[in-house]
């Protein structure tokens, strides 16, 4: 017996001894195949999400995006950011009705992909669901229209609760429902570093109006007051950032505001 | 030399034995991939420019395969080669029939790539009616802000039916007023306003189908700079294309990959084995095609975004492409002959 045959034989007991340890099925081996290739397929994917929002369509830029996420299902950061981006766009749609009803099937379907984000966010579950539940809210003031539409489901604030009730089991705390305004600069710097100001400042906005839910009022007050600090930068208005700046929680705000 | 045992039929035929299956493989590959394996929400129906690696899976199989098959028949491609000293005494050629092997591949790639640019777009759901999107060259400074003059643009010669805008917005310099962009044709202001305030957003302004000669854009409101990179500016044409025609103008820009590695490898295998040749043309495809240098990229989204080739600017982009496998070609002839093995 060659010394090769020992080392084939030694690396087949091994092989086997692993898969007897860790059996293989489907999902892993698509998430070894996914380990494998996601280095060499990211930075195409990345440019050409680039190429699509420079050149193509929004249902192009929608399916990149999907794309990159299938490579990268635990990112709940970019689940939610690109939904939101998908879900606020004005796109090149027509005015009036067509418009609404363009934006209640964006907004069906951002929610779509976010439940779909769901099984894998994890430990960022809870989050997943703020945002979810703040979706309909900013989609609504964004584009008044969507309030008829929504009406028949029990209204964005219904909807709101169902993913907030969800976060309340996983959770079994009632501070989630107030939380959710706190998600307004991870959400505002997701948008703003794709240059989507305008959806940036309709979720200010909605977080502005939910800090009313926070129980402390002294802490509603100072934290409605930064974010509308921040509104205003982001709106070009003049004014003093410097409470913002000295803030952790705008931490990652900062880059976007000048 | 017959067309049956000449270079070029040799290789051709061997190409194409070596590569109909993988090609065959690598274009139901893409057609299960594209439609057993959907992205996780299938949102919008104009969402085929998002497939275009399912196209270029079969196209890539096939160059890579008939390149590489050329590459390892035709000895004079690589130095050292067994057999390549009788096949340069018997070759009175220039390129000791490398041109020929060349010539083998790109008809054996251009007979498997066919089926493939005729059938596979419209199976990923590229649109059936193709329009011509040609690109409106503006002036030097293509900037619109409060206090700028209005930009003016030459129109291309081609019946339009809309105009399409998709420029950069800058940060505001007041308070956010959208920035409102008024269009005239030929001194005929466009019904339809565009407004913009973020980068990325798009506007298809209509128009009644007509040859158009100037395009003026002006600010009317807003605070919102904007700024029109090429490309920022497009006008649609009215008339409609087929689909298939639209993949057999794809299907040159395909073979340039192939052509442009085994070119180059024509002139370094003068010098090189065949290990230093086979990652030359390995890299060559790659960057050529996946890394989305040269046109062939472009032109494979173009083909699924339903815009058409003809007049997207691809073809003029293949010029460098050509350039430089040609100038290979003429500096192999030229080593070849005062080197001759």
């Amino acid at each position: 017996v060659t010394p090769g045959a020992w080392r084939l034989a030694g690396a087949t007991v091994c092989c086997l001894g692993a898969m007897w340890c860790t059996p293989p099925t489907p999902a892993r081996i698509e998430e070894a195949v996914s380990w494998l290739v996601r280095p060499a397929l990211l930075p195409f994917a990345w440019q050409a999400l680039e190429l699509a929002q420079r050149s193509g369509d929004g249902g192009e830029a929608f399916g990149r995006a999907q794309q990159i996420l299938r490579l990268l299902p635990t990112w709940t950061d970019g689940h939610v950011v690109f939904a939101y981006r998908f879900a606020l766009d004005g796109g090149a749609a027509a005015t009036g009705v067509d418009r609404v009803a363009a934006a209640w099937q964006r907004l069906q379907v951002a929610l779509a992909w976010l439940e779909h984000a769901r099984a894998d966010a994890g430990r960022r579950e809870v989050e997943l669901l703020q945002a979810m539940a703040l979706l309909p809210e900013v989609a609504t003031a964004q584009q008044p229209g969507l309030a008829e539409l929504l009406r028949p489901h029990g209204g964005a604030i219904a909807w709101a609760d169902r993913y907030l009730a969800a976060a309340e089991r996983l959770t079994d705390s009632k501070a989630v429902r107030e939380q959710r305004t706190f998600l307004a600069p991870w959400l505002c710097a997701g948008l703003l570093a794709s240059g989507a100001r305008e959806r940036a400042i309709a979720v200010l906005d909605t977080a502005i109006t939910r800090a009313a839910d926070v129980r402390d009022r002294a802490l509603a007050v100072e934290w409605s007051t930064r974010l509308d600090e921040v509104r205003r930068a982001l709106r070009g208005e003049p004014v003093d950032l410097t409470a913002v700046r000295a803030d952790t929680r705008f931490q990652r705000l900062l880059p976007h505001l000048r | 030399m017959t067309w049956g045992r000449g270079t070029t039929a040799l290789v051709c035929r061997h190409a194409l034995r070596c590569g109909c299956l993988p090609t065959l493989v690598a274009a139901a590959l893409a057609l299960v991939g594209h439609h057993w394996v959907p992205l996780p929400i299938d949102a919008a129906p104009t969402s085929a420019g998002a497939a275009t690696a399912w196209l270029q899976l079969p196209l890539c199989v096939a160059a890579a395969w008939c390149t590489f098959v050329a590459l390892r028949m035709w000895p004079p491609f690589a130095a050292r080669q067994p057999g390549s000293d009788v096949v340069v005494r018997q070759q009175g050629s220039a390129l000791h029939g490398c041109a020929a092997a060349l010539l083998g591949s790109c008809i054996a790639q251009a007979v498997l790539m066919l089926p493939v640019v005729l059938v596979l777009p419209a199976a990923l759901g590229a649109p059936a009616a193709v329009r011509a999107h040609v690109a409106v060259p503006l002036p030097p400074t293509p900037v619109l802000h409060a206090g700028s003059p209005p930009l003016v643009a030459r129109l291309p010669d081609l019946t339009i039916d809309a105009i399409v805008l998709r420029p950069l917005a800058g940060m505001p310099d007041g308070p956010l007023l959208a920035s409102r962009v008024a269009a005239s044709v030929d001194g005929e202001p466009v019904a339809t306003a565009a407004e913009f305030r973020e980068p990325h957003q798009v506007a298809h302004l209509p128009l009644p189908p007509a040859r158009r000669h100037e395009l003026t854009l002006r600010l009317d409101s807003g605070n919102v700079p904007l700024l029109f990179p090429p490309g920022a500016v497009e006008v649609v044409g009215a008339a409609t294309h087929a689909l298939a025609t639209n993949g057999l103008l794809l299907l040159p820009l395909a073979l340039l990959p192939g052509w442009l590695a085994l070119a180059l490898a024509s002139l370094v295998g003068t010098a090189a084995a065949l290990p230093t040749q086979t990652a030359l043309v390995g890299v060559v495809l790659f960057v050529t095609t996946v890394g989305g240098l040269g046109p062939y990229d472009d032109a494979v989204r173009d083909l699924l975004r339903g815009r058409w080739l003809a007049t997207a600017g691809v073809f003029p982009a293949s010029a460098s492409s050509l350039g430089l496998g040609g100038l290979a070609m003429i500096l192999a002839m030229l080593v070849r002959r005062r080197c001759p093995r």
